[in-house]
């Protein structure tokens, strides 16, 4: 095996700064010597800036909203948000059966005083009609 | 303003808040990283999609051993690999998802003068091992040791696919870079 055949697999990690320093002074001393490795290196140097100077143009793309509804907004969040809506329709209800019972309330009582009144009166006539009686 | 350490740290405690912000910072990066392993945007959108996903189901069982910036790549390469087995190891290209790659795409892209489309399809001809060692070494600029962690290989093994891979891309890409270019 010939010394080019063992140094450049090792040219990659020459260039990524991979090598312990004992190697890379090796490797560096083969290439001032050697046109075809230092040619091989110089090549692979041009190809990796020419691919990494090419732009992706990716989509904008927003994860976040879609990930929000997976996560944090399941079924059972939609239903537990359902029994709040109805509890609060359930209490909005409540204050409004208790308004009107109270306003039922009042009403008896008034019909009550009338009808008390009224019970008064009759029974006052009454009395009248028997005291003239006598 | 906060690390990636300290938002991943906070975001798996159960923070939201904190796991917001990781998404919207990490994400079109990740996004660019899944599109050059798989080679198809909608692919690469719904694997980082699922990635976020398992890094929040899973957030009890994450132990901090490198950066968050490795563990999220970590996630993201191995739903990679898993949508790669499920499409049966086929790599998609943008253009044409439906057909299986035949490998002759560089030279026609050569062939027309689109050194970009080269390039991509370049580097969607590399072996799927040695594809994500490129990647991450080139584009997410990690060591050959962080690189080791994520793929679960040794560094001598990262060095060679390395090596194996800028090979092909260098035959690959050989009409831009030794007088013959067509642009």
């Amino acid at each position: 095996m010939n010394e080019c055949s063992e140094i450049r697999p090792l040219l990659t990690a020459l260039r990524d700064n991979e090598l312990e320093p004992g190697v890379a002074a090796t490797i560096q001393a083969h290439i001032e010597r050697c046109s075809t490795c230092a040619q091989q290196l110089l090549t692979d140097q041009e190809v990796i800036a020419r691919i990494q100077a090419v732009e992706l143009f990716s989509p904008q793309i927003d994860l976040w909203p879609q990930l929000q509804h997976e996560l944090f907004e399941t079924p059972h969040s939609d239903l537990l948000k359902a029994i709040a809506i109805l509890r609060a329709d359930l209490e909005s209800l409540r204050a409004e059966v208790a308004v009107l019972k109270a306003e039922a309330t009042k009403s008896t009582s008034r019909a009550q005083l009338v009808g008390s009144a009224l019970s008064f009166s009759v029974s006052s006539r009454s009395a009248m009609n028997q005291y003239r009686l006598i | 303003m906060d690390t990636d350490d300290d938002l991943m740290a906070r975001a798996l405690s159960g923070d939201t808040a904190a796991f917001a912000a990781l998404v919207h910072q990490h994400q079109n990066r990740l996004l660019r990283f899944a599109f050059r392993i798989v080679g198809d945007w909608d692919n690469a959108s719904d694997i980082v999609q699922d990635s976020f996903i398992r890094l929040w189901k899973s957030r009890n069982r994450y132990r901090q051993t490198g950066s968050a910036q490795a563990y999220l790549l970590t996630i993201v390469r191995s739903v990679c690999l898993d949508n790669l087995r499920t499409n049966s190891g086929l790599v998609h290209r943008q253009s044409d998802n439906d057909l299986p790659y035949n490998g002759v795409n560089c030279e026609l892209a050569a062939m027309a003068g689109n050194f970009d489309e080269a390039v991509q399809e370049a580097l969607l001809e590399l072996p799927q091992t040695q594809r994500e060692i490129f990647i991450l070494s080139e584009y997410e600029g990690m060591t050959y040791q962080e690189i080791a962690a994520i793929v679960g290989c040794p560094h001598g093994t990262v060095a060679s696919r390395k090596h194996a891979a800028i090979e092909k891309l260098r035959q690959s890409l050989r009409h831009w870079v030794k007088g013959e270019t067509h642009e």
